[in-house]
């Protein structure tokens, strides 16, 4: 298995180095997919600028050890030229997003008050993953403490959620920025 | 009690979610424009994107979902100026063969899904309608390069969705080859 790592983590690296769109296949059923540029890859994690379809969807923050394969090649060469053609070419994130651990990108995220979303996917999927969307409050060797917002838009009680079961962050998405723009005005941070 | 809270839908024009027992879309999530004997069909967004039209089958609704989310939802595509759009075409909801059969003068490119309980059962065709019996649909299917396979024969039964004029559907016709003149033989599934 840590060889199987080894290998997802070089294809991820080659594909940051290659500048190429990236297919990434996930253990999760949830999300088994997403499509994007790899720009960052560290022992455990990788920063991947995302697309829905052709949509610009933000960057999300992923384990290496949830990827089962990572597909480059001429499958993405159709792919890539629509790309290229309509202009959607990798960015960086509005702001620096460490990914030594996922504390430490949690952390950045705190220090610039940007909001986040965190995933607690499963290998069941549906009702059994988790899913909140909201601020930063801590961070602590074992859990971020999230003050997340509701469906309805209302901010409730912050929560701890273990670091270990977090298996994907999303950042700076237009989901995010749309949904908070309608929100309850965000309350004091503690 | 489902086909009646999607008719209410429709005629409120509100935002709604309808739940469905396919584990690789769950739920749709839009605005119900239209309403016939066996399907339905929702203008569709995928969070605040829009993402055309969907036909699916009222049968495998198994709830309509216009709780505290969706109006909260609402505001945020009131805000965003995503007001419901009527379909692009005439669509007949009768039936699925009524379905294919109006759109198939189009001769657009639309997804043809299979959908199971089990996303790994799924079969997905991305195509052009080429021809509707009392038993098929068969398509001219586009592979994942942009090439036109052979027409392919689709059980009219186990088509659970359909979608039209999706952003995809549009790029993806923009880089694919040119629709080639010949039909070749439909392959029988």
């Amino acid at each position: 298995m840590g060889d199987d790592v080894a290998m997802i983590r070089a294809a991820l690296d080659a594909a940051r180095a290659a500048g190429s769109l990236a297919l990434l296949r996930r253990v999760f059923p949830g999300e088994p997919r997403v499509n994007g540029y790899v720009l960052a890859v560290s022992e455990r994690l990788a920063l991947v600028h995302q697309f829905h379809d052709f949509l610009d969807d933000g960057w999300t923050v992923l384990r290496i050890a949830d990827i089962e394969e990572v597909v480059t090649e001429e499958a993405r060469g159709f792919f890539a030229r629509a790309f290229r053609e309509r202009g959607l070419a990798p960015r960086l994130p509005p702001l620096e997003v460490p990914i030594a651990t996922m504390a430490e990108a949690l952390r950045a995220l705190r220090r610039e008050e940007q909001p986040v979303i965190v995933e607690c996917e499963t290998a069941e999927g549906g009702d059994a993953d988790r899913y909140d969307l909201g601020a930063v409050c801590d961070v602590t060797d074992l859990h971020v403490h999230l003050r997340p917002v509701d469906g309805a838009g209302h901010w409730v009680p912050v929560e701890a959620i273990a670091l270990g079961r977090i298996t994907r962050l999303h950042v700076a998405t237009p989901y995010l920025t749309t949904f908070l723009r309608y929100a309850d005005p965000p309350p004091e941070m503690s | 009690m489902i086909r009646a809270a999607i008719e209410d839908a429709r005629a409120s024009g509100a935002l709604i979610q309808l739940e469905r027992g396919f584990a690789s879309a769950r739920f749709v999530n839009g605005y119900v424009v239209a309403l016939g004997d066996e399907l339905v069909a929702v203008h569709q967004f995928h969070d605040f994107y829009d993402e055309g039209w969907v036909v699916v089958r009222i049968d495998d609704v198994l709830e309509v979902n216009r709780d505290g989310p969706q109006r909260h939802f609402e505001a945020c595509f009131r805000g965003e100026g995503l007001a419901p759009r009527p379909l692009p075409c005439a669509v007949d909801l009768a039936s699925m063969q009524a379905a294919l059969r109006s759109l198939r003068p189009r001769g657009a490119l639309m997804f043809v899904e299979c959908e199971a309980p089990d996303a790994d059962d799924d079969a997905t065709f991305l195509g052009r309608l080429v021809d509707v019996t009392d038993l098929h649909g068969t398509v001219r299917q586009l592979d994942a390069l942009g090439q036109w396979d052979p027409p392919v024969a689709v059980a009219l039964g186990r088509i659970t969705r359909l979608q039209l004029d999706t952003p995809f559907c549009r790029t993806f016709a923009k880089y694919a080859a040119p629709y080639p003149v010949d039909a070749g033989p439909a392959d029988g599934r």
